[in-house]
């Protein structure tokens, strides 16, 4: 009750000077000119042109082509075939002599004569 | 309220025609600038600026109205932000800027008021927290309800009942023997 008073006063003393009506006219016409500016502005500009970047972007990073799993997951040797030339693993993938390190060939000579173990 | 908040939703679209929102903005700019000027301790300029600018913020977020509040409460929301903005740039500026008095902000030069007494009440009001002026300032000189003050502030209820409380505090020391003026009999 007791702050009724001087909350009344503050209210009373504490507020602006009404606008004179150029100011107020001056500040209308500011604001519907941002307005206008900014209807100006197709809407969906930035957005779009955001959104063709960045697919452009994620089609040049992304990989041409992708093994796709077969239906039980695993990856058949046609599409192994088409990112593999065998040809050109040929000396990888036939049997050499020299596959294991003299030491641990020797070992597997005393073990089991069979050479073919390796 | 829920058919406020309801009719508000409706209203949106007809405010993205420039004229509508210009209707609806000048219908709000007087309100608008005293609330600024009392948030902003008595800056009369800066409210104006801080006005407008809330304005073309609420334009440009008109799309995004949720209907979750009546426009004028989520109006109310977008100045309060843009004052907060406000302040926290003008306190950069005097952190940055060398000017060493941490004085309150000015007090418009041209009030028909009594400039002594603006003064001293700028400075009890810049002396509460952020959210305590807030509070005071719209429940007991913008006379919003508490809920609406609580919606405005983004806070509980209780929160801004508990700012009130301490607001009102700190200014009933420094305020508690302003009296009214009297009304000049005729």
């Amino acid at each position: 009750m007791s702050d009724e008073r001087w909350i009344e006063a503050v209210r009373s003393e504490f507020q602006p000077e009404p606008l004179a009506p150029a100011r107020a006219a001056e500040l209308r016409r500011d604001l519907d000119a941002r307005i206008e500016a900014r209807r100006g502005l197709p809407r969906f500009a930035f957005p779009a042109f955001a959104s063709a970047v960045a697919a452009a972007a994620l089609y040049l990073a992304w990989p041409h082509a992708a093994i796709l799993p077969t239906s039980d997951g695993t990856v058949s040797s046609g599409e192994l075939d088409a990112f593999v030339d065998p040809d050109q693993l040929t000396g990888e993938l036939t049997d050499q002599a020299e596959y294991l390190p003299a030491d641990y060939q020797g070992l597997a000579l005393l073990l089991d004569d069979d050479a073919a173990d390796r | 309220m829920e058919i406020a908040v309801e009719r508000a939703k409706a209203d949106v679209p007809s405010l993205m025609r420039a004229e509508e929102f210009s209707r609806f903005a000048e219908a709000r700019r007087e309100r608008a600038l005293r609330l600024a000027f009392r948030l902003l301790g008595g800056d009369q300029a800066t409210a104006e600026d801080v006005v407008q600018n809330a304005f073309f913020r609420a334009y440009r977020a008109l799309a995004s109205f949720r209907g979750e509040a009546t426009l004028d409460t989520w109006f109310y929301r977008i100045l309060v932000r843009e004052v907060q903005r406000q302040r926290r740039w003008q306190g950069l500026r005097r952190l940055f800027g060398g000017d060493p008095e941490s004085a309150p902000p000015a007090v418009d030069p041209r009030p028909v008021a009594d400039p002594a007494l603006r003064r001293r009440i700028s400075r009890a009001l810049e002396r509460l927290s952020g959210p305590q002026r807030e509070a005071f300032v719209l429940i007991h000189l913008e006379q919003l309800t508490i809920a609406e003050a609580a919606q405005v502030m983004e806070k509980a209820v209780g929160t801004v009942k508990s700012h009130l409380h301490r607001a009102l505090l700190a200014l009933r020391g420094e305020l508690a023997d302003l009296h009214p003026k009297e009304e000049p009999e005729s």
